[in-house]
């Protein structure tokens, strides 16, 4: 690369920094400004859903459905715009207003893509497989606190359920792999039920020295409870160990470099769903990318307060922290190669399990006097 | 909750449990057997949830569903085999299991029909009390026999991978490119 180019480069970057900022500013000030209008008037309606637990209990899915459905396609973008911005080029720029509308178009050509399943697949666990891994990543977002009172089911549990939710989706992915009949999909799918089955040990730890400070199960208590300062503010010399866990166990979790082993592009031509195709696919990609909002989101609350701080709405505080933890795995993501298995197998057993075995240890002694 | 309701979801979910546990026994590859347990254990999640013991749901959930049915596909995943519909599902006993079955059954329900189940009125403690009252159990009362049961299962663990662990001599000294030296002396 030539200086001219590189100087180049970076006046385009200079100008995406200076430009996100203006643009992150104005939804910011638009979202605030439209929740400081009277709502009153929806009073009679919101009133009458909750008279019905029932009619509540659909109103809040089909919220939560479509919610994670829409969220997944600004994150694509954002993702792809992201990588663009760390490789020096400028990611999506054709559909719509600096690629804005890319992910729609994708979003359109995979549901009109034909589905194809393969002539010596295992057609039943091939057809169920994406909606294995979907279902899971769905039911979490059911008790993630977005504020207070958006929160679809305010379970007691809800620290617990959604781990033991999300460790379901290993199913999926298992059914998927088995079921294309295919070496690479079947090594893939191998591959990341060992790791999605080894990582959940550490994830589960670090949750759980959260949960011992806390006292409580329940997410929207563990928000409550940081009103007098963040969990990783309160107590840093225990939750920040505890906030590297979990990014790394849930970087795990969600398949993403350095731990993409189960996809491995190069290796595994993309392993478990390298035969799937148009919706069926659609359904794993939107699985992943749900899994990875909850998973910023998770670690939002428990770590940063969740929907908690001044000024702005608290749905809005709690978006910007998820994304911000959200931009941070996509920042180790484009940053990190690939591990080896072994490597990945060994780090989590002889490093993480230990560490968050200490890690609870630590959490007793601080926690005993209370 | 009605009484009404509540016989809906109770036998919804026995149904959930029971239809899929014979599908479990009569698959033919064992895959799908394996796979067939899933509603299984989700239908007994659910009959959990229906009782209110909200613990029990939640690691109903994450242990069975979640780690026994993962631990049974990775063992059926490195068995040679797995998938042989060919395979006979019955052998010659298959009347005597029936009959020994049957007449289990039988004794069973009717043990159970001669206690006198005692049926309250009371709703169940909420999920947070339930919770904290197993743990007290578990860190009190029971904890010899919970401390037992880990020790057994440590045992377990050390016990299969001694088992499985081959000892394996040095492996073979192969010079570097060897076999693209034995090509080349073929050509």
């Amino acid at each position: 690369m030539t200086a001219n180019t590189l100087r180049q480069t970076k006046t385009i970057q200079a100008g995406q920094i200076v430009s996100g900022t203006v643009i992150t500013f104005v939804i910011i000030g638009a979202i605030t400004l439209l929740a400081h209008l009277p709502w009153g008037w929806t009073k009679p309606v919101t009133s009458f859903i909750a008279n019905y637990p029932l009619l509540n209990a659909f109103v809040s899915a089909f919220i939560v459905a479509n919610v994670v459905a829409l969220q997944c396609l600004v994150l694509i973008w954002i993702e792809r715009k992201f990588a663009g911005w760390m490789q020096a080029r400028v990611g999506p720029m054709h559909v719509g207003w600096k690629g804005t509308l890319q992910t729609v178009a994708d979003a359109v050509k995979l549901l009109l893509k034909e589905d194809i399943v393969p002539a010596d697949a295992d057609v039943p666990m091939f057809a169920l497989a994406p909606y294995l891994v979907f279902i899971p990543s769905l039911l979490t977002f059911m008790v993630l606190p977005f504020t207070s009172a958006w929160v679809g089911f305010d379970y007691s549990l809800g620290a617990l359920f959604v781990l033991s939710i999300s460790a379901l989706s290993i199913l999926g992915v298992f059914a998927a792999g088995w079921g294309s009949n295919n070496k690479y999909s079947l090594l893939g799918g191998m591959r990341a039920v060992a790791q999605l089955l080894s990582y959940d040990i550490p994830l589960i730890l670090s949750v759980l020295s959260v949960v011992m400070l806390s006292g409580t199960l329940s997410l929207t208590k563990i928000v409550e409870q940081q009103s007098s300062g963040w969990n990783i503010v309160r107590h840093p010399f225990l939750m920040i160990p505890a906030f590297v866990m979990f990014i790394i166990c849930t970087l795990a979790e969600v398949n993403r470099t350095p731990f993409d082993l189960p996809e491995a592009e190069s290796e595994l031509v993309s392993g478990f769903h390298t035969e799937y195709s148009g919706m069926r696919f659609a359904f794993f990609f939107l699985a992943e990318f749900a899994n990875n909002f909850f998973s910023g989101g998770l670690a939002a609350t428990l770590f940063f307060g969740g929907w908690l701080g001044a000024g702005l709405p608290a749905a809005l505080w709690f978006t910007l922290k998820t994304l911000l933890v959200i931009c941070l795995m996509m920042w180790i993501r484009w940053t990190l190669p690939r591990l080896r298995v072994d490597q990945m197998m060994s780090f989590c057993w002889k490093i993480l399990v230990p560490a968050g075995m200490a890690l609870i240890c630590a959490t007793a002694l601080a926690t005993v006097g209370h | 909750m009605n009484q009404a309701a509540s016989m809906i979801a109770f036998y919804s979910l026995a149904a959930l449990t029971l239809i899929p546990a014979l599908f479990v026994v009569n698959s033919r590859s064992i895959v799908h057997a394996g796979f067939w347990l899933l509603p299984c254990f989700l239908g007994v999640a659910g009959l959990y949830a229906a009782l209110e013991a909200h613990f029990f749901f939640v690691t109903q959930l994450m242990i069975y569903a979640g780690a026994i049915m993962v631990l049974i596909l990775f063992a059926l995943m490195l068995t040679r085999n797995a998938m042989d519909p060919s395979a006979p599902q019955h052998n010659k006993f298959r009347p005597v299991a029936g009959l020994i079955c049957g007449a289990f059954g039988l004794l069973a329900s009717w043990a159970l029909t001669q206690h006198a189940w005692q049926i309250t009125d009371q709703s169940p403690q909420s999920a947070v009390e339930q919770t904290t009252a197993l743990g007290n159990a578990l860190i009190g009362m029971y904890a010899v026999p919970f401390e037992v049961a880990s020790l057994l299962l440590l045992a377990a663990l050390i016990g299969a991978i001694v088992l499985a662990k081959v000892e394996r001599g040095p492996a073979p000294e192969t010079a570097p490119l060897a076999d693209l030296e034995a090509i080349h002396t073929l050509e």
